[in-house]
């Protein structure tokens, strides 16, 4: 064999390993990709269930009353929940916590929901680490796309100022990629709300403000602890005159120290330094036994009644 | 003939020299006085400044400069700012204004904190965000710091930075990358390696 074909035959082999070693690596991110969406898909399916039939929802346990060994003789006061009953049917969607936390990931604590978008995922949070479920999905398989999450500095039950939700910016259009859907006026301006669900209630925000801001860490680059801070960080975003930059003005009047807001993060394709991010305010939120007491009930005929 | 001429316009123009004794005095209702000395500083505010200010290149007078401190929620905004780009210290936070269109001006100012040769300004734009302004000069015998503005707003003068000098970010903790991976990329290279291996491996059959 002459000097150019063993030269032709080292440089096949060369191409033929990168090319392998780079379609197992693309086959491998692919299916993980695709299994991630359908664990995701499966417990949307078990949130469908749950909520298209009258099931008894777990309740925390400081709200189940506690057995009586003597009969109680005075009649339990029945609550009006009827001030709930106009609310949207997004607001009473029944999301199986027990069940996903038990067959799924023991994480999962809160779910969010975006109308008209790909968004309607469970939220996680890591007990030690958090950038773990930036590599990690929610079957505990290493790699893309990871999961919705908030880091340990949120509390659990979206009570702080501000509570950072981060998702990766699929190019399938899975996690936070349809974030990049407010970036157009006509989407902002026709979608409010992001909902969020917790064991114990569900929680509506409206949407004040979408823009690309630095890398910076929000809960760490602000001081949110006095009410001082808090305002101001409100200032600094209704202060904006960025063009890009979607804000509601006229929702500053009704929010101060005392709000309750949410930051959804994603990356910018192409601006590593920099984040879009897509903040709502907390303006209604309805207890979990609300939303069971108001669950639509089949009737023999098998028709719904509210 | 030509001495006596060049001697007379020496002399001429010696003389000329001291034409100025007999200018008019500077008009007094002019609204923007030319001030070609500096003449001390006045206090703003607890702040001092000093009364020579150059405004696109000319030097005027502080008085169209007002100097008020800041309300509680801009200068808890100031602070954080401070925090976020890595500052040890808030030397000093005040509001500036200027009575007039400008496209570059220049202050000096004494501050009531520390005057270290680290100290920059921290100045907020137009849009809400902050810049970082390196002073022109700063000057520890006079305890004067001076800065050259775009525009004017409030303006928080920091030091002890955690960073190297000029840099755009300090050492400031950043939000988690939630970018998509490459596998689109190794994709494509798998395609073209595979490419290259069939133009490759026909070379080797022949």
């Amino acid at each position: 064999m002459n000097n150019k074909k063993k030269i032709y035959l080292v440089l096949f082999f060369v191409f033929l390993i990168v090319a392998i070693g780079a379609s197992a690596y693309a086959i491998h991110y692919y299916v993980g990709l695709r299994h991630s969406e359908e664990v995701a898909e499966d417990l949307r399916e078990q949130i469908q269930n749950s909520t298209e039939t009258t099931q008894e929802v777990s309740l925390p346990p400081e709200t189940v009353p506690e057995s009586s060994e003597e009969e109680s003789t005075e009649p339990v006061p029945e609550v009006d929940y009827s001030m709930y009953a106009d609310l949207e049917e997004e607001m009473f969607r029944l999301v199986p916590f027990d069940t996903m936390q038990e067959e799924t990931n023991k994480d999962i604590y809160a779910w969010i929901y975006i109308p008209d978008t790909n968004i309607d995922y469970p939220v996680l949070q890591h007990p030690t680490d958090d950038t773990y479920y930036l590599n990690y999905n929610i079957d505990g398989s290493k790699g893309y796309p990871g999961c919705i999450y908030t880091e340990k500095d949120n509390s659990k039950d979206f009570t702080d100022f501000n509570t950072v939700l981060y998702g990766h910016n699929m190019k399938n259009g899975t996690m936070f990629h349809d974030l990049h859907k407010f970036e157009k006026e006509d989407f902002f301006d026709d979608h409010l709300y992001v909902y969020i669900y917790l064991p114990d209630r569900t929680l509506k925000y409206t949407i004040y403000a979408a823009y690309t801001y630095d890398d910076r860490h929000l809960l760490h680059s602000y001081d949110y602890t006095e009410a001082a801070g808090r305002e101001g960080y409100l200032d600094i975003i209704f202060g904006s005159r960025s063009l890009s930059a979607h804000i509601r003005k006229d929702m500053r009047e009704s929010m101060d120290a005392d709000s309750n807001i949410i930051t959804l993060s994603t990356c910018i394709g192409g601006q590593s330094n920099n984040r879009y991010l897509v903040q709502a305010v907390l303006t209604e939120e309805i207890p979990m036994e609300a939303v069971t007491a108001l669950q639509p009930v089949s009737d023999e005929d098998g028709i719904n009644e509210s | 003939m030509k001495k006596l001429l060049a001697l007379l316009c020496a002399g001429i123009l010696t003389c000329s020299m001291g034409l100025v004794a007999f200018a008019s005095s500077p008009d007094t209702t002019n609204t923007t006085p030319d001030v070609t000395e500096n003449t001390g500083h006045s206090t703003q505010e607890g702040v001092k400044v000093w009364n020579d200010i150059v405004v696109d290149g000319k030097t005027v007078s502080a008085d169209a400069l007002e100097i008020t401190g800041l309300s509680d929620t801009v200068e808890a905004v100031a602070e954080s700012e401070a925090v976020a780009r890595g500052y040890a210290n808030v030397v000093q936070a005040f509001d500036v204004t200027f009575d007039g269109e400008f496209s570059s001006l220049t202050i000096s100012f004494n501050l009531t904190g520390g005057l270290t040769s680290d100290i920059v300004a921290l100045h907020q734009l137009k849009d809400g965000s902050w810049e970082v302004l390196t002073p022109d000069s700063i000057d520890p015998e006079k305890g004067t710091v001076t800065v050259t503005f775009t525009s004017l707003s409030p303006v928080v003068f920091v030091s002890g930075a955690a960073a190297t000098p000029g840099a755009s970010t300090p050492a400031a903790p950043t939000s988690p990358k939630t970018a998509d991976g490459y596998a689109m990329y190794v994709a494509m290279l798998a395609v073209v390696a595979f490419a290259g291996a069939a133009v490759v491996g026909k070379k080797v059959v022949k």
